[in-house]
């Protein structure tokens, strides 16, 4: 039952990521502008003969189901194409900046499931006592300030300020990264257990996680509370309670199961919201990563690179929506079992 | 000592004007494998009253009064000590399956965990009385039931598991609110021949509670009608049935379908039904009663004893038989088997 539930959910994901492919092609394909005298720069595209020679070799003078089978059987090889600007392999550009934003997005998801889900809880369990007022500000200010706010009065208070957490970059200028292992520093310096660089690179992570996390606190706090609440009302809640069973095993198993459903369908939601946080969160910190590079390559209209972060990011995207999917059928047997 | 001595419970939720009472000094009494049964049209308190006996009262309301369970007031019940006794002293079916047990959880969940932890057995202990208590409502294939989830079943089968879950640590008094009211006609028999047997198995006292007098009339020892809070009579259920002596009691037996007008309209009592907030006074029901007077408009009439076990609210007793016997005015049979 449950293999099939997850088969059609990797089917489903599947076609997606092929709808998205044929949306970045259509994407170069149809762009305005030769993108043969892009790549070659206005000496090369001033001669005839070396654009015809170009067009030829990458099948430009092909018809378009033609080049686009090739654009796929680039694709199948990794192959997409040469960034502009750093004039490296998109793939490998996207491989070197995509574990920082990685562990910044992870380190944030993670903050923003427990604090925001955690405090929810709270919220529901005391409704309408004076924590619950607090958070519901909390809550608010969470979702309503503007990243971009949010990280100025953060880098003041806590860099400038309280010199408690440095305001830029993964690690110390100078300082060496830990091995590349998994390419996320705080990771590999726990593995090849380098204490100095782990402390380093969480004090790097903590203010831009913090920041990007805090929106996402807020919708799930939001969305916990009133979820549990609705929860709380249920024929079900009294039935256990009826029989006896403790208060947190009441709240646990019953009330938190019922709750978690419509939690983990915003998770999907939220975390795209938080990928386009990424952006701005990542030039203000100054962290190299997807963000930075696709802020980057779009400022320089460098395509290869813009199409190989949208085929990323969307990539990931439907990755953490096949996850949530799955999670919700984990957590509720109707939806695996019909 | 009885199992349930329920005494001049009153429960009130203060709003900003007037306090709205819900309960208006019920007392009620079960013995020890006693069936009592718990009838009034919707809205007038039963569910309110049994929840008391396992210590649930509305949120923002206060009770006054005793619920005493096997001799304890579960009104002055720490948390604690009231969580031990929901159960297995006191346990209870609600009305509506498809609501009451949790969607998420296995069956197995669902009947073991009270198992776990009142009697703190092991897991294949509690597995084991658990598909004894699915053979005992007759749920076909129990090991097979026990790793399915409610949704797999039928509204009567959930109502069995329902019950099954209640039973697992064999409580004294069962209180089955309305559990026939959500499901088809057909199933209704089926789960009140179940309830009858396992009473008589068991032994257990039960509380039987229906606005349907049709359902009442096939289980109970003794009933009460309660009307807008209050308790308007209380009598053994076969003589209250043949021979009410409240005109509300006489008003929802008319109000039942018989021999003679099957598939006719039932005689619906006219009016409107109390509610707390609108509780004419006096004898709430005097605005849909045939035969106030003055006085029903003015003051609450009393409980009073009328013969054989039977107690009455009514100023004016319009039923009393005119030789003073205990039973009143007999119906015409179509009550009583
Ligand atoms: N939790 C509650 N909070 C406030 N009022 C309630 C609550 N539960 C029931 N009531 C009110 O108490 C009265 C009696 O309800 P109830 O006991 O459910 O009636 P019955 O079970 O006889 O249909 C109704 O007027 C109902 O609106
Ligand atoms: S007390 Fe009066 S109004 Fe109430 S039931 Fe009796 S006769 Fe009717
Ligand atoms: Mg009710």
């Amino acid at each position: 039952m449950f293999a099939r539930f997850v088969l059609k959910r990797v089917g489903a994901a599947v076609l997606l990521v092929f709808g998205i492919v044929v949306v970045t092609f259509a994407l170069t394909a149809l762009l305005p502008g030769d993108p043969a005298a892009a790549q070659l720069g206005d000496r090369a595209s001033g001669d005839p003969a070396i654009v015809e020679a170009y067009r030829k070799a990458h099948g430009l003078d092909q018809p378009l189901w033609t080049q686009f089978v090739l654009y796929l059987v680039h694709l199948v090889q990794g192959d997409l194409g040469t960034s502009l600007q750093s004039r490296n392999p998109v793939l490998s550009d996207l491989a070197q900046f995509g574990p920082a934003s990685f562990e910044l997005a992870v380190t944030a998801t993670a903050i923003a499931v427990i604090v925001g889900v955690g405090l929810g809880i709270l919220a529901a369990l005391r409704a309408n006592g004076p924590l619950d007022h607090t958070l519901r500000v909390v809550s608010l200010g969470g979702v309503s300030i503007p990243i971009f706010w949010l990280s100025l009065i953060a880098v003041f208070l806590f860099s400038t300020q309280l010199r408690l957490f440095p305001s830029s970059g993964r690690l110390n200028p100078g300082e060496t990264p830990p091995n590349h292992i998994t390419g996320l520093y705080v990771l590999d310096s726990v593995i090849t257990a380098n204490w100095a660089t782990l402390g380093s690179s969480v004090a790097h992570l903590i203010l831009p996680a913090l920041v990007l996390a805090a929106p996402m606190v807020g919708l799930l706090l939001r969305f916990t509370r009133s979820s549990m609440l609705e929860v709380i009302g249920n024929d079900y809640v009294r039935s256990a309670n009826a029989k006896g069973l403790p208060a947190g095993l009441v709240v646990r198993r019953h009330i938190l199961r019922g709750a978690l459903v419509p939690v983990i369908t915003v998770l999907g939601s939220a975390f795209a919201s938080l990928l386009a946080g990424t952006v701005l969160v990542e030039q203000i910190f100054a962290w190299p990563g997807i963000g930075s590079y696709a802020y980057r390559s779009a400022s320089n209209l460098d395509l290869p690179a813009i199409v190989g972060v949208t085929l990323f990011v969307a990539i990931v995207f439907i990755l953490v929506n096949f996850l949530v999917d799955i999670l919700y059928g984990l957590i509720d047997p109707r939806i695996r079992t019909s | 000592m009885s199992l349930l001595e329920i005494d001049d419970l009153t429960i009130s939720l203060a709003t900003t004007g007037a306090p709205r009472v819900l309960v208006d000094g019920v007392s009620l009494t079960v013995d020890s494998g006693q069936m009592v049964g718990l009838a009034g049209e919707s809205g007038s308190g039963k569910t309110v009253t049994a929840l008391t006996a396992l210590g649930f009262v509305p949120d923002g309301a206060t009770a006054t009064g005793a619920v005493r369970l096997d001799g304890e007031d579960v009104l002055t019940m720490s948390k604690k000590r009231l969580r031990e006794v929901r159960g297995t002293t006191v346990a209870m079916v609600f009305q509506d399956p498809m609501t009451s047990l949790h969607p998420m959880l296995s069956v197995e969940t669902q009947l073991t965990e009270q198992l776990r932890v009142h009697r703190s057995l092991s897991r294949r202990a509690a597995k084991a009385r658990a598909i004894e208590m699915l053979e005992l409502v007759r749920i076909p294939n129990p090991s097979k039931a026990l790793s399915a989830y409610p949704h797999h079943f039928s509204g009567g089968m959930r109502q069995r598991i329902a019950i099954a879950g209640a039973l697992a640590c064999e409580p004294k008094l069962l209180i089955a609110d309305e559990v026939t009211t959500a499901l088809d006609v057909t199933v209704q028999a089926g789960i009140l021949g179940l309830l009858e047997q396992l009473r008589r198995e068991l032994g257990m006292a039960v509380v039987f509670i229906t606005h349907d007098l049709g359902v009442m009339n096939v289980t109970t020892d003794e009933l009460y009608v309660m009307y807008s809070g209050r308790v308007a009579e209380r009598g053994g259920t076969r003589q209250v049935l043949a021979a009410p002596r409240h005109p509300y009691t006489r008003a929802l037996v008319d109000a039942l379908p018989d021999a003679q007008n099957l598939g006719h309209p039932l005689v619906a009592i006219p009016g409107e039904a109390a509610t707390p907030e609108r509780r004419p006074a006096g004898c709430a029901f005097h605005p849909r009663c045939a035969f106030a007077e003055d006085r029903c408009r003015t003051e609450v009439p009393e409980l009073l004893p009328i013969g054989a076990g039977r107690v009455l609210a009514c100023h004016v007793d319009p039923f009393a038989p005119a030789d003073g016997s205990a039973t009143g005015v007999l119906l015409d049979g179509r009550i009583g088997s």
